[in-house]
């Protein structure tokens, strides 16, 4: 419009004044602004949509490529690939730029990515804007979005091995159940008590030991121990950013550890103080897999603060009836209101008391998500170090078995297999 | 890249000196006070344009009032004629030197306002981290058609210029004869004309 207010002014002051140069100078503007109008900014862009696994996971990497075809017009072309926070530009740009003159002109558009984050993953069409020598522009988006899920990295089986032996920390490797259908394995002669079906009275053995009552055969019962995970997902594992968190962590510990419990026959039960409230009820077989993977990888940080208490009460019952192992995965770290050792107190109740308490706390360390000090006075990650030794130290004389994860140290596949190591 | 920048702003050190050089010798002509007028509008151009980036109209606007008194020598409608006795400062010339003169001007301020776009969007893209290969190809290819364009224009005003001046003459005959006050026909003509260009306007926004 500047050209045309030029062109004007020195067109109507050469009128008024009957001046010829002065009509002549409004000639070149005025023509250039028609010579802009008639040479239009490229509108014409497609661009082809791309296939994409429909299940990639966390740290995969993959190409994306995408063909764009621009048609009419004469100008420049920015053509830009959002990404999703999910994703990691490796290689490549997901910004091109052109100037198209006359005729149609192909590009492509190709990109190196690496999934970083868990969840469903949108990739919004490509956006375009072109302009041209005057300064008209045009806009609009080609091609369809791309939908997929990115999964967690998730342990293979056999990963981690378990030798028969006296377990270092609780790990029911070698437990036995309470209930369950008995199976064919003799284990032991007892005494009859009620309830006891009459095909298992052993009548040789209660004929040789002269006694009123009769004694019973037991079997082996099918199945494993009950292990209860509860994952916090409160405000203290909001620590970190929109890619990576403790909670990140903390989903991907969870996930691992049903994975692997599940594979080798035991009863995985889920609480998580999330809201909505997400529970899962100890159950064994594949089956589990499939209902709490899919949730724990849609999980996302939750800004009202449920604490990790009510979601052990959840499970009261199931834990005086079954004495089953219990894995918190929570961070001392991100624990800044000290709300945990409450939570751990009520825990304990529920178990009867013994040496060690059949409870694993997964201590995620938030340590090295901050960027390291420049100075001493400003060491957080050093006074973090100080203020949560004593804390795991207390932890540990009260009866749980803690374990530290540094995720940006080790793999949770080590903190597993710490774990189940043997004496 | 850097390359590209520098010769864009070679090109507008050229361009500036040209403007204030016509614009200082057609008030002045080749005296003390033209030198002092060419090296004034020379600064202003090279801080406005080249050092703050700003856009040309400031310096156009100088250079062509500097060329104004030039230009009014060929007034059809005498209406300054009580203006320092009708004569206007600013060296004697024709008609077709006054037109070179204000085409030289106008085209001048074209080129210098496309090559500031150029050269902001030339930084908008390295901000925004494009490809250094791509930057330079769109920059080089739009400063081909920047010049492409202007000259276009140029020479498409040229023979329309040669036409108009015909009709300009009969005209101006026809209005010597016209009883009427030719002040208000130039205001008629304007507002004729800034009708034109707002119904111009919205038809293109539309």
């Amino acid at each position: 419009m500047t050209l045309l207010a030029v062109s004007g002014i020195l067109f109507a002051v050469g009128a008024i004044f009957g001046n010829m140069v002065l009509i002549a100078m409004s000639l070149p503007p005025f023509f250039l602004f028609i010579l802009g109008v008639l040479l239009t900014p490229p509108r014409r862009i497609t661009a082809d949509t791309p296939d994409i696994p429909k299940k990639l996971r966390t740290g995969q990497e993959f190409v994306f490529t995408r063909k764009v075809t621009i048609d009419g017009g004469v100008g420049t072309v920015k053509i830009l690939q959002k990404l999703p926070d999910e994703i990691e530009l490796l290689a490549g740009n997901n910004l091109k730029v052109l100037w198209k003159w006359w005729g149609t002109e192909t590009v492509e558009i190709t990109c190196r990515l690496r999934c970083i984050k868990k969840g469903g993953l949108t990739i919004p069409p490509l956006q375009w804007q072109s302009d041209n020598m005057i300064g008209m522009t045009a806009q609009g988006n080609a091609g369809e979005a791309i939908e997929t899920t990115v999964w967690l990295r998730l342990l293979t089986p056999g990963q981690i091995r378990s030798l028969p032996s006296i377990a270092v920390t609780p790990f029911p490797l070698a437990d036995i159940p309470r209930v369950g259908i008995p199976s064919t394995d003799f284990r032991e002669i007892r005494s009859y008590v009620s309830g006891d079906p009459m095909k298992n009275i052993n009548w040789k053995a209660t004929a040789r030991r002269h006694t009123t009552a009769p004694l019973v055969n037991e079997y082996e019962k099918e199945g494993k121990k009950a292990v209860l995970l509860f994952l916090d997902a409160g405000a203290t594992m909001q620590v970190g950013n929109s890619v990576e968190s403790l909670l990140e962590y903390g989903v991907e510990a969870t996930s691992n550890l049903v994975l692997y419990f599940t594979a080798r026959g035991y009863r995985v039960g889920l609480a998580v103080n999330h809201t909505p409230s997400l529970f899962f009820y100890p159950e064994s077989g594949q089956r589990q897999n499939v209902l709490i993977l899919p949730k724990l990888n849609q999980l996302k940080p939750d800004s009202r603060i449920v604490p990790l208490i009510e979601t052990i009460e959840v499970f009261r019952n199931h834990i005086l009836n079954f004495d089953p192992l219990s894995i918190i995965i929570t961070s001392l770290d991100g624990d800044t209101m000290n709300s945990l050792p409450q939570s751990l107190r009520k825990l304990k109740m529920y178990y009867s008391r013994r040496r060690r308490f059949p409870i694993l706390m997964i201590n995620i360390t938030a340590r090295n998500m901050i960027p390291p000090p420049k100075d001493h006075a400003t060491n957080i990650t050093g006074l973090m170090n100080l203020r949560e030794r004593p804390r795991v130290r207390a932890i540990n004389t009260s009866g749980i078995t803690v374990a530290d994860w540094n995720p940006k140290q080790e793999t949770f596949r080590k903190v597993m297999s710490r774990q189940v190591k043997r004496r | 890249m850097k390359r590209l920048d520098q010769i864009i702003v070679v090109i507008e050190i050229f361009l500036i000196v040209i403007m204030s050089i016509i614009a200082a010798y057609s008030l002045f002509g080749t005296n003390i006070w033209g030198y002092l007028l060419g090296f004034g509008l020379i600064l202003i151009g090279v801080l406005t344009i080249v050092w703050k980036n700003r856009r040309p109209e400031i310096f156009s606007s100088l250079v062509i009032l500097s060329a104004i008194c030039c230009l009014f020598q060929h007034n059809r409608v005498d209406l300054l004629a009580d203006f320092n006795n009708g004569s206007l400062p600013g060296i004697s010339t024709t008609l077709i030197e006054a037109c070179g003169l204000g085409l030289v001007t106008v085209l001048g301020y074209l080129m210098l306002k496309l090559l500031n776009n150029i050269q902001i969007e030339h930084k908008s893209l390295v901000d925004g981290q494009a490809e250094k290969e791509e930057i330079r190809s769109v920059t080089r290819d739009k400063m081909m058609a920047a010049a492409i364009f202007v000259f276009l224009s140029g020479m498409i005003s040229i023979p329309v210029i040669l036409l108009s001046n015909g009709l300009m003459v009969g005209i101006s005959n026809a209005l010597s004869g016209f009883s009427g006050n030719i002040v208000a026909i130039g205001l008629g003509i304007m507002l004729l004309l800034a009708s034109c260009l707002y119904w111009l306007g919205r038809t293109l926004r539309s």
